[in-house]
């Protein structure tokens, strides 16, 4: 029974160590996702007496993705009932044109204010509404919730990590006897510490191969799937031979170098 | 390899405390046995541990089977180690390991087959008597089997040296009758030399031996 608990306490320690990791991938992808989405749906709006040209207005502002000439046909449909057709007619022609501009990434505050100082600098264009407020705001919050989840991840690997080597220490102790016997026959140091390197390495394989199930399964579960709806986020699908390869590898080493370290310390004899 | 054994002039202690050998030399041969007597707390062990590597002269030199102890590496000690059998006063017998196991300890390490292993091990034991006792665990045994699994353990990968520290000590006359036979059978059969650090030398042992007395530190040879 301590066996089998002994064992519990580096699978879950290195479930958890996995988990941590694979989670702030997670979050960077769901994070970069709905930055994404930020980007396709913010837009700066320019108002402008002449024709803008998008290749003058790239040269000067290079984030600019696309331009696109906003039609003033609905403020006109709206006023119809109230002028003559004569003053719309007139209005039509004295009427500014609206332009939409949209941009290849989030920029910053600072940035936002430069590129509304350039678009100013162009003589044609009177106004300019970049909603910097509304988009700063929603991105700062996913910042925030990133970094958070970093913080929150780097604190539970660091107390997992911790555990692991306590439980090697214990094994490693349990253990000493018989290291140092065969020690005085002459095994080599991998030898001696065969039985350690297996139980720590299974564990961690079986750890390893528990966290890539539960990130393939979680995401196609339609409790999750209908949560992740209505958050309006994307869970990004796991790819078990990159990501899935990536935390069986990165188990292994950790295995590897925990035993090496903690053995080489405790078991000199 | 004229000599198996070469030490001039051994200052051993442990830690910083007051060396317990202070000048220990001795020059022994190949097939040669040899007992080392003195009274209690006087160093016997010592000098066994100094032998295999467990402690180190503070002094004086040392060469066994010719691997020499001046700046010696992990990996030259266990490959000296891997030449030596070794019985401990305490047997050290691994308790998680069955009988077998552990008497084909110095074959494993050796990097012998499982067929060779078991074989030898086999052999062994029924040599020791204790070829029924194959598949029992160390605590399951009384202490002159447990001995005696030690001594098979020692002769295993048949060794250049055997090292025994008091291999008779508190065991019935039986055990270590069966003791003294396979260590004077290592030294007429299979050339072994054989370093015994005891209290009494057997009586009735009916072979040549070189005697080295220690006392204050030091190692005396008796003729």
């Amino acid at each position: 029974m301590r066996s089998v608990s002994s064992h519990f306490s580096i699978m879950i320690s290195v479930f958890v160590l996995l988990f941590s990791f694979q989670f702030t991938n997670v979050i960077k992808s769901i994070v970069n996702d709905y930055a994404t989405k930020i980007v396709n749906d913010y837009a700066i709006v320019v108002v402008s007496s002449n024709e803008l040209k998008e290749d003058e207005l790239k040269k000067q502002i290079p984030e600019i993705e696309s331009i696109s000439e906003i039609s003033s046909k609905k403020i006109l449909d709206r006023l119809k009932n109230d002028m003559s057709s004569k003053n719309l007619a007139l209005l039509q022609v004295a009427l500014p044109k609206f332009y939409s501009l949209k941009l290849e990434s989030i920029p910053n505050k600072k940035r936002i204010e430069v590129i509304k100082q350039k678009l100013l600098g162009i003589t044609s264009i009177t106004r300019i509404e970049t909603f910097a407020k509304t988009h700063e705001k929603m991105f700062k919050m996913f910042l925030l919730l990133q970094s958070m989840v970093y913080i929150f991840a780097f604190f539970v690997a660091f107390v997992a990590v911790l555990l692991i080597f306590k439980q090697i220490r214990i094994w490693t102790y349990e253990h000493n006897r018989r290291m140092s016997i065969m020690t005085l026959f002459g095994a080599s140091f991998f030898m001696k510490s065969a039985m350690l390197y297996r139980m720590t390495l299974v564990d961690s394989l079986l750890s390893s191969i528990a966290v890539c199930a539960l990130y393939t399964i979680a995401p196609k579960l339609s409790i999750v799937q209908a949560y992740a709806a209505e958050l309006d986020i994307m869970l990004p699908e796991f790819n078990l031979l990159v990501e899935g390869g990536t935390l069986v590898g990165a188990s292994i080493a950790f295995a590897l170098i925990a035993v090496t370290i903690v053995s080489r310390k405790i078991g000199r004899v | 390899m004229e000599y198996v054994i070469k030490a001039s002039g051994l200052n051993i202690s442990y830690g910083r405390d007051e060396p317990i050998i202070t000048d220990a030399s001795m020059q022994i041969k190949a097939q040669e046995f040899v007992f080392i007597t003195g009274k209690s707390g006087s160093g016997k062990s010592t000098i066994i541990k100094s032998l295999y590597g467990e402690l180190f002269p503070n002094h004086g030199s040392l060469n066994v089977c010719g691997i020499d102890f001046k700046n010696i590496s992990s990996s030259k000690l266990n490959l000296l180690r891997r030449y030596l059998g070794v019985v401990f006063q305490d047997y050290k017998l691994i308790d998680e390991w069955t009988v077998e196991q552990n008497v084909m300890l110095p074959l494993i390490i050796g990097g012998f087959s499982k067929s060779v292993c078991v074989k030898q091990a086999h052999k062994l034991l029924k040599h020791v008597k204790l070829l029924h006792k194959i598949n029992k665990y160390p605590y399951e045994l009384s202490g002159g089997e447990q001995q005696r699994v030690a001594m098979a353990r020692a002769l295993a990968h048949n060794p250049v040296l055997i090292l025994a520290d008091e291999p008779t000590g508190n065991l019935d006359t039986y055990s270590s009758e069966v003791i003294w036979n396979l260590l004077k059978g290592a030294k007429e059969h299979l050339g072994t030399t054989v370093l015994v650090v005891t209290h009494n030398i057997p009586s009735t042992l009916g072979i040549d031996y070189k005697h080295y007395f220690l006392e204050g530190g030091v190692l005396h040879e008796v003729s």
